[in-house]
């Protein structure tokens, strides 16, 4: 879970490097986020079966999708639109669940999650409903929401606030806010367009400008101590070079767990995380993600796929799979077990506490998926361009 | 003279003529890469400039440069990308007029080493120049604790104008020594030994016979370095520390084909850069004085190698 900038310079040296995915010699080729899985547990599943996994990284869906056009895959793990695109492009298969004994269906996931799932079934607005788990296994999943440093915003702010938080020039200490936000269409019009009510899924294009008057407006408020960014975010916010972002509940506990106070202890009260409640009138709260497990179509290891894909699905890896990115799990007896007094983190028995409220999502019928949707996806990164440039 | 240009024209035909069968074919492949890698991608992107795809028909548009030449903020883009260029490219030639003119002084022996110094960092990825910048610069880096501790500015240098502009002087300055060095290394010694004989100082040699003659190499390193810094894409990226000041048209391009999947808006961009940089680039050659091609010669304003004919007439005086 620890990212340091050698890491960081080093996989840039690696990605130099011509990728290494035609080699003939594994059998297996996965594809994940990241810093997404124990190594470990990747480790033991070679070695108790005897096979070599070839496990490369992304660190986007779209690098992703692209990625996967023309490279050979068995497992990939794309978040919930790409799963979308992915179905749409032909290049995933239907999972067959009797080949997965350790995930069931029906009882398996966490229910806020399962009904949110059933919700993306239902078709609306015109939009046909998308089945998700009938192609991929959730690995992990979160909701967007506000990180904030409490020495220099409060919380009654914040919740008094809420998105417009996001654009107060001024902290309660009366220093300039320092905001960073992320360099993504997707994610930043997502936030601009549920600070105003909107919704994610069904976006007209009065919608967009509106977005991105209200993007424009924080551009011109915050001034020069905004910043966009990608995945520098991560170690930007425990180094605090920021005072507030918008951010996945993973990402956030990633902060909150590696943030230091003046004698180099972890300060687990540094940090708040906080969803504000959807507006009046409005029709969506927050933006949910799930990232889930795919199999590729034309995959040629499908048994040693599926039986990836059921150690994935064993107690102990997810387990330890969960604590090692801080991204929430999915299953709902590791949900519990983690989320309990007792679970076991880095320093310890016991210390993932102080945060598990966050590690907890409370989703509800008003969070809403990204939908897969090509033409919106154009007109959102022109509009950010231009919300870029002005 | 007129008669005796015709007949020079006409012995350098023949001469590539003769030569054609053996040394010319070598040139076959830069053909092919000129064609394949140069010509034809950019008739792709002119074509794809003036058309635009709706419900899978293809249509022919202006629409694509009408956007962007509506937009106030795609000039101020625009205007930013060459301003922040053409300092680095003004910036680069006083650092590197002195430094070549000294190396093409030197011995030899201390030019190649020079020379070495100076294409070693080259070696190395650009990318990777540019994030050991960033690490210097950044709070904690080496340049910013020493700017800190001597009572200067913020903790971090990243996000400002010096640091734009700095990498993008430390990146291109190579391909502005290097060239005014190879063109003060072609001037003829005896041409400044005359100068000299003639009763003119240092100082006026240096003005009037070794700066005019070297004036090719400053435009050429001009254009080396004008060109790729006005559409630089790494470096704006890594300097700007997120501020969404710096970014530049090069950055600009990228969304538009990658992030928002529109070529054809994104190709109408750099069709616009490709007339504005030929148009700067004109101007620029315009400047250099020793490549006028005897159309209207003027008279005998700057030191002209004279032809046969004048140095006959002259004899006759």
């Amino acid at each position: 879970m620890k990212k340091n900038k050698l890491l960081f310079l080093s996989s840039l040296v690696f990605s130099l490097l011509p990728s290494t995915t035609s080699c003939g010699s594994y059998d297996l080729v996965v594809f994940n986020w990241g810093e997404y899985m124990d190594m470990d547990r990747l480790r033991q599943f070679e070695k108790e079966r005897g096979v070599k996994v070839n496990y490369l990284t992304f660190d986007s869906n779209e690098n992703l999708l692209a990625k996967l056009e023309n490279t050979y895959f068995d497992i990939c793990f794309p978040s919930d639109y790409a799963v979308e695109e992915l179905v749409s492009k032909d290049m995933i298969q239907p999972l067959d669940y009797s080949k997965i004994p350790n995930f069931n269906l029906e009882t398996s996931l966490v229910p806020s999650l399962k009904s949110a799932l059933d919700t993306l079934k239902k078709p609306t607005l015109g939009k046909e409903g998308f089945d998700m788990l009938k192609y991929a296994i959730p690995y992990t999943w979160g909701e967007v929401g506000i990180l904030y440093d409490r020495t220099k915003i409060s919380d009654e702010e914040i919740e008094k606030d809420g998105w417009e938080a996001l654009r107060n020039p001024i902290n309660q200490d009366g220093s300039k806010r320092k905001v960073v936000m992320y360099d993504s269409a997707r994610d930043i019009f997502s936030v601009a367009l549920i600070a105003n009510g909107k919704d994610i899924v069904d976006i007209s294009s009065d919608d967009i400008n509106i977005a991105k008057d209200w993007l424009s407006e924080q551009k011109k408020r915050i001034g020069n101590n905004l910043a966009y960014k990608t995945e520098e975010i991560l170690d930007d916010m425990p180094n605090l070079k920021y005072d507030i972002c918008f951010t996945y509940i993973g990402d956030a506990i990633y902060s909150m767990t590696s943030v230091e106070d003046d004698s180099g202890e972890i300060d687990y009260d540094r940090f708040g995380f906080y969803i504000p409640p959807m507006k009046d009138g409005g029709k969506t709260r927050t933006n949910i993600y799930v990232d889930a497990i795919s199999l590729a179509k034309n995959s040629t290891h499908t048994e040693l796929a599926y039986d990836f894909i059921n150690y994935m699905q064993e107690h102990d890896v997810a387990y330890d799979n969960s604590l090692y990115n801080g991204y929430t799990s999915p299953i709902n007896t590791i949900y519990e077990e983690i989320t309990s007094e007792n679970s076991e983190y880095e320093d310890g028995e016991g210390s993932f506490y102080p945060i598990a409220s966050t590690y907890q999502i409370k989703a509800n019928e008003n969070d809403k998926f990204y939908r897969y949707d090509q033409k919106l996806k154009t007109s959102l990164e022109e509009a950010w361009i231009e919300v870029k440039i002005s | 003279m007129a008669f005796s240009n015709v007949n020079a024209y006409k012995s350098t035909k023949l001469r590539f003529k003769m030569k054609f069968s053996f040394f010319s074919s070598l040139s076959i492949p830069l053909i092919f890469i000129l064609l394949f890698l140069v010509i034809l991608p950019f008739l792709f992107i002119l074509f794809y400039s003036f058309i635009n795809v709706r419900n899978n028909k293809i249509y022919l548009t202006i629409e694509n440069f009408s956007r962007f030449l509506s937009n106030p903020d795609f000039y101020k883009v625009l205007g930013l990308s060459l301003y922040y260029a053409l300092i680095c490219t003004i910036l680069c030639i006083i650092l590197a007029y002195p430094f070549a003119y000294f190396m093409a002084k030197c011995s030899p022996k201390v030019r190649n080493i020079v020379n070495m110094f100076i294409t070693l960092p080259m070696w190395t990825n650009l990318l990777l120049r540019v994030v050991a910048w960033k690490q210097l610069l950044d709070e904690g880096g080496i340049i910013s604790t020493a700017l800190h501790a001597l009572g200067y500015g913020k903790t971090t240098l990243l996000g400002t104008d010096l640091a734009v502009i700095l990498v993008m002087v430390y990146i291109y300055l190579p391909f502005m020594i290097l060239p005014i060095y190879t063109q003060l290394l072609k001037i003829e010694n005896n041409l400044k030994e005359a100068s000299k004989d003639l009763g003119a100082s240092s100082f006026k040699t240096f003005c009037k016979v070794t700066f005019p003659l070297s004036i090719p190499g400053v435009i050429s390193g001009f254009t080396m370095v004008f060109l790729p810094a006005a559409t630089t894409l790494v470096i704006p990226k890594y300097m700007s520390d997120g501020n969404p000041k710096y970014t530049f048209i090069g950055q600009m391009i990228e969304s538009y084909f990658i992030n928002a999947d529109n070529r054809y808006a994104g190709s109408a961009i750099a069709v616009i850069l490709t007339i504005v940089i030929i148009v700067t680039s004109f101007i620029v050659n315009r400047l250099d004085r020793t490549n006028v091609t005897d159309k209207n010669p003027k008279k005998k304003s700057t030191i002209v190698v004279g032809s046969e004919e004048d140095r006959a007439s002259y004899e006759k005086q």
